[in-house]
């Protein structure tokens, strides 16, 4: 339990005391019978900590603008169905819709950036929230404050959490380079051809130069380009806020990243879209971002963040803002704060470097998106990918748990996910016929492998959008409907996960795994054991293609589990039962259907010693 | 209610209302010794003797000439021009700091056993041209109508065209709290004897919205040049009724009079067409008004008080000429709600001729709920405010004012950097040295006045304010300046 925020709490009364002074009216009013809604608790917040092991969590990324459209007077400059432009999603329509979730099964809710954007660039909205002008205000398209803050206390009491999404790399396109110093930002410069090249440089997003843009004329370079701000107060493109950030110093002014293998150009250009990078390195940045950042945790006692474009930011930057970030709520009451990043690459080691000791709790685990979920469950490939990647997660991985962070190492709660926002939906890849069945084997992995599970919304739902934006469609269009086979299935398994300790909390070894891709007797198959010790381990078995049934046996092997000979185990799916042999061997076959109708073998067993079973799952 | 899109529309600024109409009411006030708010203009008298007049002479001398007007030259004292400070709907009014005027020409008759008015009244609202050097101005036509009185039979009125249509005011916060409708239509009202009077009243509006007007141009249906069709057109109906009652008879020197009031507002349904081509159906909306007034008066002391409440629903929270919605996306007013009590009152000591007093009151409260489905938004509020102005006369003509003020305001809204509810509070103090050339009283017009204002903000008035508007910062206000007001047979009040 926390401290209140007394500050807060002293205004509110202090509101109430002003229209006091005229009472007498008031009393009237009440006396005629007249009700209406107040803030009431909203008026002040008290945070606490709401999540006391964040294994348990089953995370739901969602973009606000596209979940639910709760509130029809934030739709302000909304083109329904172009889907680059804002759609009217707002948190008041999350807030409507969290008996959904809970239907669905997940526990915590990732919410798009909050804070006010640029609204408005070269055709495209910032519905996603990723182009800030003002990172100490609401974005006014999703709804206020006491609406947010209604939100949190609305999850919370349902027992969610929430996590925000923040971004300290970079700010929306607030400033252009005056290359040609003619005050104003032109779209197209060109050499003369013959004392310059003829090359098309636009001065809102010109490419990276290691000293810095330059200024040139045809007569040549000029010096370090000028910086000027926007003034277009119509789409909130005005010099950003807190008035630190209208300091030309505190941005690289390099331009933008054109080679994403240059460590430099990662670190210190800006993000293609002419999104201005910003010195972190500038203690002055650093103060401000720690201290921003902070008052919306205070503010809205928010639960966790999602740290976007994390590999642009120096290292030394994370080894700053996560413990000051930990040290601010400790001292206001708050603990357990969760905080993972987006690295977006599929190297492990690089991925893993920012759950080092003093860094982040977690990150967003994309080479396990890109070798296990993409190449194993959309394309089919050996399933050996999973042991091979997850042989480096000791490695690349912290070991132990953060200093004031949430009590468990890094390697253990890695964030999964199958796709997000910013890659095609799972299903774009596999438009065919086996495509749900595909997916639905990967949200079986998804749901009892160890880390956090991350469901992009909109995957219940069997959406298949491409790439941005075409992944963003609004959930809307299904209705919200829970009957569908993948909801169903979901549901299910999250129920399954939350039933039993092991699937959050058991130790991972893949049990069985294999190079076979075609018709092997195991080829596509999957198994791995959750372990806690004794007889509470899980074995789950998965078939990852969906050409023919499979097997954990192959060649003269057959699957070797730590289960004790003669162990009886049930499929807690469909209640087949399963003993161990004397060796402690099992043989499981994995079918092509995730609910088989013909008695053949489904395509998923989660498998339990038989005394463990959870009855009405 | 602040001046945010969507707020109902009852201020200068929103809608060419004027706060002069209720001035004019006290103005014939002055003319007519009763201090009855219903005002009884001598001219608009219908009584036996003006149907006795000589018609000829009648007829020559039909042309009327009424005014109301206030022009203001102010400066905060620090170099900039005097601003009002405000944070509620309808704040007290002792530093307004626009200039409005109404030029009303009638003709008025008493021909064939009844008096007729052919009403036209032109509204100006500023800058002045001496003021800003712009050779346009905006004006409006406030009234346009023509009413026959003691028509068929006595007491019975009859009239159509465009008019304001209101009640008592609430002087000092320019306001009218139980009515203010501007008609296009027409009304009927019956009196019996001077006891009582119904009056109905029904009208027509339709802004140029996409509430309730959309148009736009499409390809030539044959030719070249594209044709503007209307997409959408669906006008507001309002009818409202108004019970009045004299115990004591309407002319009495001291009386009462209570008043039962109601609107109902009627919108049809339509269609209007989205900026990516989709139709979208806009439902029917309707809503509706209660509310009552009771007060009093006596002559002697040109002592008056009146008590108002009212409440609205629906549709009714939103005056015929403004717009329900911030952005047009919310297509029914089903959920606006609006509560309202108000008070208004002068009392006048006037037994010396070299000194008197007077005292004039004024203040509202309410409280409304938006139309639009968010829980918390800055269209739900409360607010009110009170101002007290007492007043010494010296002599028949000079005379000086105090007045005190405050008005508070909050929301269902939290500001985004303090996390604290949205709100605040301004209080006034106000000097005011006048000269009165029609005699002392406290609604006695013209006045010369010269004015001084000091307003303190709470810092939750002040986080009202844009963060770069240069008054955030300020927690005082000073308001100096020169200003005149006069009012002298108009007819802008409710028939």
């Amino acid at each position: 339990m926390g401290p209140t925020m007394h500050g807060e709490a002293r205004r509110d009364r202090a509101a109430r005391a002003r229209l006091g002074a005229i009472a007498p009216l008031v009393l009237a009013l009440v006396l005629v019978g007249c009700a209406q809604d107040g803030l009431g608790a909203l008026g002040t917040v008290r945070v606490e900590q709401h999540v006391p092991d964040w294994r348990n969590q089953i995370i739901y990324q969602l973009l606000t603008d596209r979940f639910a459209n709760g509130d029809a007077s934030t739709d302000f400059r909304v083109r329904p169905n172009a889907l680059a432009r804002y759609q009217g999603g707002d948190w008041q329509g999350i807030l409507d819709h969290l008996a959904y979730l809970e239907e669905l099964g997940v526990t915590s809710i990732w919410i798009s950036p909050i804070v006010l954007n640029v609204d408005h660039d070269a055709g495209f909205d910032a519905y996603h929230g990723y182009w800030a002008v003002d990172l100490e205000r609401l974005n006014p398209h999703f709804g206020d404050l006491a609406t947010l803050r209604a939100f949190v206390r609305e999850a919370h009491a349902r027992g969610m959490s929430v996590i925000l999404d923040i971004v300290t790399n970079h700010l929306g396109q607030v400033f252009y380079y005056d290359i040609n110093d003619n005050g104003q930002p032109d779209d197209s410069l060109m050499g003369d051809g013959v004392h310059s090249p003829l090359a098309r440089v636009s001065e809102y997003d010109p490419d990276y130069d290691p000293r810095g843009i330059q200024g040139f004329t045809s007569l040549g370079e000029s010096g370090p380009a000028r910086v000027r701000f926007f003034d277009m107060p119509e789409i909130f493109r005005v010099p950003p806020e807190p008035a630190l950030f209208q300091d030309p110093s505190v941005y690289h002014r390099r331009g933008r990243v054109t080679d994403y293998g240059i460590r430099e150009q990662v670190l210190y250009g800006d993000f293609p879209g002419g999104l201005k990078d910003l010195a972190t390195e500038d203690p002055r940045v650093r103060d401000e971002l720690v201290r921003i950042y902070t008052n919306w945790i205070l503010t809205t006692d928010i639960d966790g963040f999602r740290i976007d474009t994390i590999k642009h930011v120096e290292d030394d930057f994370w080894r700053d803002f996560a413990p000051r970030i930990r040290q601010n709520l400790a001292a206001a009451g708050k603990s357990n704060f969760f905080m993972f990043g987006e690295a977006f690459d599929g190297d492990d080691a690089l991925i893993g470097s920012y759950t080092r000791e003093g860094m982040l709790d977690s990150v967003f685990y994309f080479s396990q998106k890109f070798w296990v979920f993409q190449d194993v469950f959309q394309n089919e490939g050996p399933t050996t990918q999973v042991s091979r990647l997850y042989a480096q997660r000791d490695t690349n991985y912290g070991q132990v748990p953060q200093a004031g962070g949430i009590g468990a190492p890094p390697r253990d709660v890695l964030v999964n996910f199958i796709d997000n926002h910013d890659v095609p939906r799972f299903l774009y890849a596999r438009a065919d016929e086996g495509g749900p069945e595909a997916l639905r084997a990967a949200l079986a992995y998804l749901l009892t492998e160890d880390g956090i599970p991350c469901l992009y919304y909109g995957t219940e739902q069997d959406y298949a959008g491409g790439n941005d934006p075409a992944n963003r469609e609004p959930l809307w269009w299904s209705n919200y409907a829970t009957d569908g086979a993948t909801f169903r299935w979901i549901a299910r398994l999250t129920r399954i996960r939350r039933a039993y300790l092991a699937l959050t909390h058991g130790d991972f070894h893949v049990a069985w795994a294999t190079d076979h891709v075609a018709d092997e007797s195991d080829a596509g198959v999957i198994a791995f054991e959750r372990r806690l010790g004794g007889d509470a381990d899980v074995l789950v078995v998965i078939n990852t293609q969906g050409r023919h049934a499979s097997r954990s046996a192959a060649d003269g092997e057959t699957m070797q589990t730590s289960y004790a000979p003669g162990t009886a185990l049930v499929d807690v799916l469909d209640g087949a039962r399963f003993t161990v042999d004397a060796s402690g061997r099992l043989d499981v076959e994995v079918g092509i259907r995730t609910s088989p109708a013909d008695g053949s073998a489904p395509r998923v067993r989660v498998l339990v010693p038989e005394g463990q079973i959870v009855p009405g799952l | 209610m602040t001046l945010e899109e969507g707020a109902p529309v009852a201020d200068d600024g929103a809608t060419p209302s004027g706060p002069a109409d209720a001035a004019q009411t006290q103005g014939d006030r002055d003319a007519e010794p009763t201090a009855d708010d219903e005002a009884a203009p001598a001219e608009g008298a219908s009584d036996d003797a003006s149907r006795e007049r000589d018609p000829v002479r009648d007829f020559l001398d039909g042309f009327r000439f009424g005014s109301y007007g206030r022009i203001i030259a102010a400066t905060d004292l620090r170099g900039m021009s005097g601003r009002s400070t405000r944070v509620v709907g309808f704040a007290p009014r002792v530093d307004e700091d626009d200039t409005y005027a109404e030029l009303e020409l009638r003709r008025e008759d008493d021909l064939f056993g009844a008096h007729t008015r052919v009403v036209a009244t032109i509204a100006y609202g500023g800058p002045l041209f001496h003021y800003d050097g712009e050779f346009s101005e905006r004006i409006a036509i406030r009234n346009l109508f023509v009413e026959a009185r003691d028509l068929l039979t006595p007491r019975l009125t009859i009239w159509g065209g465009s008019r304001m249509a209101r009640g008592d005011d609430v002087y000092l916060m320019n306001f009218w709290p139980l009515d203010n409708l501007n008609l296009v239509g027409g009304g009927v009202g019956y009196g019996i004897d001077d006891l009582l009077e119904l009056s109905l009243q029904a009208g027509m509006s339709e802004p140029s919205d996409p509430f309730q007007r959309q148009t736009a141009l499409v390809p030539a249906r044959a030719g070249f040049l594209p044709e503007e069709v209307v997409f959408l057109d669906r006008p507001r109906t309002v009818l409202s009724a108004r019970l009045t009652a004299w115990p004591l008879g309407r002319f009495a020197r001291d009386g009462v009079k209570g008043i039962l009031y109601g609107e109902q507002h009627l919108l049809p349904s339509g269609d209007r067409r989205a900026e990516d081509g989709r139709t979208e159906h806009l439902p029917e909306d309707s809503g509706y008004v209660l509310g009552a007034q009771l007060g009093g008066y006596l002559a002697e002391s040109r002592a008056f008080v009146n008590v108002f409440v009212r409440y609205a629903r629906g549709l009714g929270v939103y005056d015929p000429l403004g717009v329900p919605f911030r952005t047009g996306s919310v297509i029914s007013t089903g959920r606006a709600e609006q509560i309202r009590l108000a008070i208004s009152g002068n009392w006048e000591w006037t037994e010396s001729p070299d000194v008197g007093f007077g005292l004039q009151v004024g203040g509202y409260y309410q409280l409304q709920r938006d139309a639009d489905p968010a829980v918390f938004n800055r269209g739900a509020l409360s607010e009110g405010a009170i101002a007290l102005r007492p007043h010494l006369f010296l002599g028949d003509v000079a005379g000086v004012a105090l007045d005190l003020s405050y008005q508070a305001t909050a929301s269902l809204a939290l500001d985004e950097r303090t996390g604290a509810a949205e709100g605040g509070a301004v209080y006034k103090l106000g000097v005011m040295p006048y000269v009165s050339p029609w005699g002392r009283g406290t609604y006695t017009r013209p006045q010369i006045r010269l004015l001084y204002v000091l307003s303190a903000r709470d810092p939750g008035a002040r986080a009202l304010l844009n963060p770069e508007d240069p008054r955030a910062d300020r927690e005082l206000e000073h308001f100096f300046g020169l200003s005149v007001e006069w009012w002298f047979s108009s007819t802008s009040y409710a028939p």
